[in-house]
């Protein structure tokens, strides 16, 4: 009788056992599943046959979403890749070889306008562009909308190891305080940013007493840095470091090779960096109606929130967001989808070509004095 | 005591003899000897290779990370072989499309270059050590200028040519002719041609030119002679040149990225565009496999050029 008890005890504590471990995997898979959809976007007539050269960015485009377009179509498309918005612009300014399609950052946009690199387009052949956030309409480098269909955005703040610091960090003023040992980012704008900001000042000021006052500021605390480097984040994924000056993306990659939860992105409370890239048509493109159609396509809210879901990077789309087409996840993790009250704390960065030396000049000093 | 001095000068006149002791012991200054030079080597060695065993090494990380080692698997070959196959479903397999289809493209251009850049480069060296004309002293020195001016020198020279020669076609016949494969092979030829031709010489120098004279006694014309002598002592130097050439034309970036077109992404433009977001060991995978396929295609033309010198 009684080991009949037992045995039954252990039974239902089995059961029990068993359906909490089968509501945990309920609990951690479903609800991470975006909606299932379909792409409702259809090729206009006449394009069978043509190609598009598009010149992007590595690792910023989903997985299919060329191999769609192109059976969509039935049309050839070459892709083509760069590193910087600077290293594009001097092969651009050399002349176009036949691109057709590029995604600038916002600045360089606002060059490549001036220097006639891209061409308006014609939002006719664009209707998708409606589904574009208003938030990222009408901004400095491209006022009227003429240029340019925003396309992905990202956020530069600060990243730290929780368990290693052991409490919250909500500002720069705490990485500049922080004992032990943080990174900071190999740039001149991206070092003195936060400075700027934490004192109200425009992170792309090119007022020399401001300057020089951040500069100042730098060299009094930067005794904590252990290195100033671009390939930062194997320093935090290693502890060697607790906290960072990252881009968003980074943060993210970082969170997800580690396969764990130590890792915190966020934006600071003085304010970060927020940067977009634009699809635009180059100046001497080959197969402008192509172009634009391959725009629209991109606009689709289908095929956008596939971009995002394979790239890690948010879209600017409103419509591909609302779709539920995104990764859940995606839009509560601040290394992808920024908090919503985060935004008004984000700046673009405008160009400092007057005060570039001044602002060279004093990072190379700090950078012979850091660390002491 | 006196006994004992005068036993001394008797072992002195044996001095010549075996029996001489030098100041310092030469057993352990030989071996001393031979430790510098294994030491040295060694480091030299370590210096040429410890990167690329760590490359190699981290090819078979577990994870992602390229500077701590987790564990041992094949993950990142398996990654390529879906990129290569086309099973795109599985992680990690789009970038390693892309980037084989870079890769694809710095082979074609390698081999188009490589081919070019051997015939070429042979047949200035060969003219230039056997013909005689006016201002051969001076061409012969401007030939091996692209080995000392600095690369990226030589492709903004490139690119301000093509821009001119490009835009003077348009010009003149109304086409629009623009930069990409092409261009970017003629580049790569401008390069070679100096490494092809000065490896070639090399071997030229060494050539008995007396084999040609015997050749010539024996009743061969020139083609003859250049066909079954000349050429065949040549061949090992014109397959080091290619090789070279080939190798150059694998690790350009610059006259690449400039002379670029639609579809001219080479593996090292590929390369240099992803650092920004993190380089992944694909990168090594797909190294390890070029260093595997360069060292078993020089092993081979080693022993084919072995077994050549053994027939002549």
């Amino acid at each position: 009788m009684k080991t009949a008890t037992i045995r039954l005890l252990i039974i239902m504590l089995m059961a029990s056992l068993f359906s909490l471990v089968a509501m945990a995997q309920d609990a951690t898979e479903s609800p991470d599943e975006p909606l299932e959809g379909s792409i409702e976007w259809t090729c206009p007539e006449g394009f069978s046959g043509q190609s598009l050269a598009v010149y992007n960015w590595t690792s910023y485009i989903g997985e299919s979403t060329i191999p769609e377009f192109e059976r969509l179509c039935d049309v050839t498309v070459t892709l083509d890749f760069y590193d910087t918005n600077e290293s594009m612009i001097a092969r651009m300014r050399q002349g176009n070889p036949g691109f057709d399609v590029a995604f600038p950052n916002d600045y360089a946009i606002e060059i490549m306008i001036r220097e006639e690199l891209i061409q308006k387009l014609n939002f006719e052949n664009i209707p998708n562009a409606v589904n574009t956030s208003e938030r990222w309409k009408s901004q400095y480098f491209d006022p009227n909308n003429e240029y340019g269909v925003p396309y992905l955005f990202s956020s530069f703040g600060l990243a730290y190891n929780r368990e290693n610091v052991g409490f919250e960090i909500t500002s720069w003023q705490q990485m500049y305080d922080y004992e032990g040992a943080v990174v900071w980012i190999d740039d001149y704008r991206g070092a003195f940013a936060p400075v700027f900001l934490m004192r109200g000042q425009s992170p792309s000021t090119l007022d020399e007493e401001e300057i020089l006052s951040a500069a100042e500021f730098l060299r009094e605390n930067s005794g904590n840095v252990i290195a100033v480097t671009g390939g930062f984040k194997e320093l935090l994924g290693s502890g060697e470091t607790d906290m960072l000056m990252t881009y968003s993306a980074e943060a993210f990659d970082l969170m997800t090779q580690c396969e764990c939860d130590t890792f915190e992105y966020v934006v600071p409370e003085e304010g970060g960096i927020i940067d977009v890239t634009n699809a635009v048509i180059l100046t001497e493109a080959q197969n402008v109606p192509l172009a634009e159609a391959f725009i629209d396509y991109l606009n689709d809210p289908y095929v956008a929130a596939q971009i995002s879901n394979d790239t890690a990077y948010p879209t600017t789309n409103q419509a591909a967001i609302d779709s539920g087409f995104v990764i859940p996840s995606y839009l509560t993790n601040p290394a992808v989808y920024i908090p919503e009250d985060a935004f008004d704390r984000l700046q673009f960065y405008l160009p400092v070509t007057e005060a570039e030396e001044l602002y060279a000049q004093n990072w190379e000093e700090i950078l012979i004095f850091m660390g002491q | 005591m006196a006994s004992n001095v005068q036993a001394q000068p008797k072992t002195l006149p044996t001095l010549s003899s075996a029996s001489w002791q030098p100041p310092f012991n030469l057993k352990v200054a030989s071996r001393l000897g031979k430790f510098t030079f294994w030491t040295s080597a060694m480091g030299a060695y370590a210096f040429l290779w410890i990167p690329i065993a760590l490359l190699v090494l981290f090819s078979f990380n577990t994870s992602s990370s390229l500077t701590h080692w987790t564990g041992f698997s094949l993950r990142w070959y398996e990654t390529i072989f879906n990129g290569a196959v086309g099973n795109l479903g599985e992680s990690g397999a789009f970038s390693s499309k892309l980037m084989l289809d870079a890769l694809g493209k710095s082979l074609y251009v390698g081999v188009y270059a490589t081919l070019i850049s051997t015939v070429i480069g042979t047949l200035v060296a060969i003219s230039m050590a056997r013909g005689q004309f006016r201002g051969k002293r001076l061409l012969d020195g401007i030939l091996f200028f692209p080995l000392i001016i600095p690369d990226v020198t030589q492709a903004f020279s490139l690119a301000l040519f093509f821009k001119i020669a490009l835009d003077l076609i348009q010009m003149s016949t109304g086409t629009r002719v623009t930069s990409g494969m092409g261009t970017i092979i003629i580049g790569h030829v401008a390069f070679n041609i100096s490494y092809v031709a000065l490896v070639v010489r090399a071997r030229l120098a060494d050539m008995n030119p007396h084999y040609e004279e015997a050749a010539a006694d024996l009743g061969a014309n020139a083609w003859q002679a250049f066909w079954h002598i000349t050429f065949p002592l040549l061949l090992p130097g014109i397959i080091s040149g290619a090789l070279l050439a080939f190798t150059m034309s694998l690790d350009d970036f610059i006259v690449s990225f400039l002379l670029s077109g639609v579809g001219t992404s080479t593996l090292p433009v590929y390369v240099q565009a992803s650092i920004r977001e993190g380089v992944t060991p694909e990168i090594n995978a797909i190294s390890t496999l070029m260093i595997l396929i360069s060292t078993v295609l020089v092993g081979i033309s080693l022993m084919l050029q072995s077994s050549r010198s053994r027939i002549s």
